[in-house]
């Protein structure tokens, strides 16, 4: 075998190599931006999922709505905080559900929230727990613990474990419910 | 719209996005196939000047495996990322036929591990339909990856292989544990991280002048790599207790969205390996060897020299596959295969290794952005963050960029543990991936 064909076969060789890699990337590029005719529906299709399942629909309303919205109002807030003089929350004000929107409970060195009657927020819904879950303050900020509800308490799409801090502009959701730091 | 009328358009929808996802994997795979089949040609013209006579073991791995896992991906995965598979096929399938090329009894090995680990592969993906279901499991994981981690350690079964005591034989099989238990503490750093970020984000305890997190968030974690990062030191496996140290960073950075940890990362990592180049005399000859290899060219410098000298004589495109001079540097088949690579394919031939290390952790990030659930997003920073700093550290190592540490090149380098680990890895990836494209969406219970 002569030298020169070996040499040929090896640059052939080399060239399939950036051949595969310049298909990988063409793939890469079909992910990113996705053919229109399969990705335009896909949105809608899935919020009409969501919204369509009735019970589901305030939770999946407010998951979405808070992935996109809530986090990036928190950092943004949260950084302004950091820069500034620092706001200290005062009041939680109430988003969903719809029917109750904007009605306002002032903060307190200790909140419960749940559907039962000696609760210190009474919310009486369907996903709401009887006693659900723990607002309270301190050092000026705002702490969310679940207390064993079915449900959960979850701050900004993610689920309390333990005391969890909540920050100015901040989405606390108990079942149905979700109330925002102000 | 009704509701199932709405469900099956969004059936229809991740249908067709599955299927030309599975096609580009596909048609990528007969491309990475050729080119490997390409590759073992010209080595074997190159050393015998005759075509393989032993071409049909080499076709069946080359082949049928990857093939394989295409169909278990089509069966179990239908619309995962098409990138992963192609990308590891040609790594492994290039790194086979380095071997073969190099050591014909090594490469009949490393083709039963690649079996293995394609069944491993397999077996991942059927088990673990549900990445939050690993999450449950998070401190068990964390247990396993902890006790794989001290088995070497243990006498009767530990074995030293080359100053570095990280090898378990039972039976006739050997195999280094510590592949498996990298994976087993990513899981468990994912679920607890997962946990703990809004906390460890926040800043409550107060030390001196420092605000820091409440350390009673911090310390089972701390407890767990200080241990894991012990373990390592002493079975001198500085690889990956380098790989497994930025790893934790790497998680805590991504899980807390704080550039603090890395600030302390770093002041952490330089006090550390301070303290380790005074205590330990290998450490110390690492380091030397490092600086200047020239001081022992025929002792402990020969191999990082040699490696030099190879990636040198490789040129712009190589001397060809099967041309090199063969078997000169020690730990050619595993640590040094990509000086071999760089020797017989050239610089573009190691920079194709390297894009496609590149393409992969790209790969992985993007399954990572996009992935809704913050558990499966962790876990596929975490793993893809082993797959290519362990490449980054070998890599390096063969060139100069820092002291050589032997960890094996992902997929390419001679290693049983090592191979089965990693495809168990890139299942995990996979299904991270199939699980985004498809959205569960979580049952809300009425009460």
């Amino acid at each position: 075998m002569s030298e020169q064909l070996l040499t040929v076969l090896k640059l052939c060789l080399l060239a399939l190599l950036y051949l595969f890699f310049l298909r990988v990337l063409r793939a890469v590029w079909t992910e990113v931006n996705p053919p229109r005719v399969a990705a335009t529906p896909a949105p809608i299709a899935a919020g009409a999922v969501s919204t369509k399942k009735g019970g589901s629909s305030a939770k999946a309303k407010a998951s979405t709505a808070k992935a996109s919205t809530a986090k990036a109002s928190k950092s943004a807030k949260s950084a302004m905080n950091r820069r500034k003089a620092p706001v200290v929350p005062t009041r939680l004000v109430l988003v969903e559900p719809a029917a109750r929107a904007g009605a306002e409970y002032a903060l307190g060195p200790e909140l419960t929230l749940g559907r039962a009657a000696g609760c210190s927020i009474v919310l009486d819904e369907q996903y709401v727990s009887q006693v659900h879950s723990r607002i309270f303050v301190r050092d000026g900020s705002v702490f969310a613990e679940d207390l064993g509800s079915t449900n959960g308490t979850w701050v900004n799409g993610s689920r309390a474990v333990g005391q969890m801090p909540a920050r100015l502009g901040d989405r606390i959701q108990v079942g149905n419910v979700v109330l925002e730091v102000r | 719209m009704t509701i199932t009328e709405s469900t099956t358009h969004q059936q229809v929808v991740v249908k067709a996005l599955g299927r030309r996802r599975r096609t580009t994997e596909l048609g990528l795979l007969i491309l990475a196939v050729l080119v490997i089949c390409g590759t073992y040609a010209l080595a074997s013209l190159g050393k015998s000047a005759s075509l393989p006579a032993d071409i049909v073991p080499f076709l069946g791995v080359i082949v049928a495996l990857p093939i394989l896992a295409h169909l278990a991906n089509r069966k179990f995965a239908p619309t995962s990322d098409p990138l992963f598979l192609p990308l590891a096929a040609l790594l492994n399938g290039l790194g086979y036929v380095f071997i073969a090329r190099l050591d014909g009894d090594l490469a009949g090995l490393q083709a039963l591990w690649t079996a293995v680990g394609i069944f491993g592969y397999i077996a991942t993906l059927i088990l673990v339909r549900d990445v939050r279901f690993l999450q449950r499991y998070r401190y068990t994981f964390g247990l396993i990856g902890v006790l794989l981690l001290i088995m070497p350690l243990l006498p009767g079964i530990g074995r030293s292989i080359n100053g570095s005591r990280i090898w378990v034989s039972l039976g006739p099989i050997g195999f280094q544990p510590g592949e498996l238990a990298k994976i087993a503490l990513a899981i468990f750093f994912a679920g607890y991280l997962v946990d703990r970020r809004e906390l460890l984000g926040v800043a409550t305890f107060r030390i001196g002048r420092i605000n820091t997190p409440d350390p009673k968030y911090f310390a089972p974690i701390l407890v767990a790599v200080g241990f894991s990062l012990i373990v390592m030191v002493f079975e001198k496996d500085l690889g990956s207790a380098l790989l497994f140290f930025v790893l934790f960073i790497v998680m805590l950075w991504v899980a807390t969205g704080r550039g603090s940890y890395l600030v302390v990362g770093v002041v952490l990592f330089s006090a550390s390996s301070y303290a380790a180049w005074r205590m330990f005399s290998h450490v110390q000859t690492r380091v030397t060897i490092w600086i200047n290899p020239w001081s022992d060219p025929s002792g402990k410098g020969f191999q990082v020299i040699q490696g030099a000298y190879a990636l040198a004589w490789g040129g712009t495109t190589g001397t060809g596959p099967g041309l090199g001079i063969a078997g000169r540097i020690p730990a050619d088949e595993s640590d040094f295969i990509f000086a071999v690579i760089g020797e017989e394919l050239g610089l573009l031939g190691a920079t194709a290794v390297l894009c496609a290390f590149l393409l992969l952790a790209g790969s992985g990030l993007r399954v990572a952005q996009r992935s809704s659930d913050p558990f499966s997003s962790l876990l596929a920073v975490g793993l893809t963050t082993l797959i290519a700093f362990q490449a980054f550290i070998i890599i390096a190592g063969v060139i100069r960029l820092l002291p050589l540490t032997g960890v094996t090149l992902p997929f390419v380098s001679y290693g049983g543990s090592s191979l089965v680990a990693n495809y168990i890895l890139l299942a995990l990836l996979i299904r991270i991936s199939d699980q985004t494209a498809r959205k569960i969406p979580e049952p809300l219970v009425a009460r």
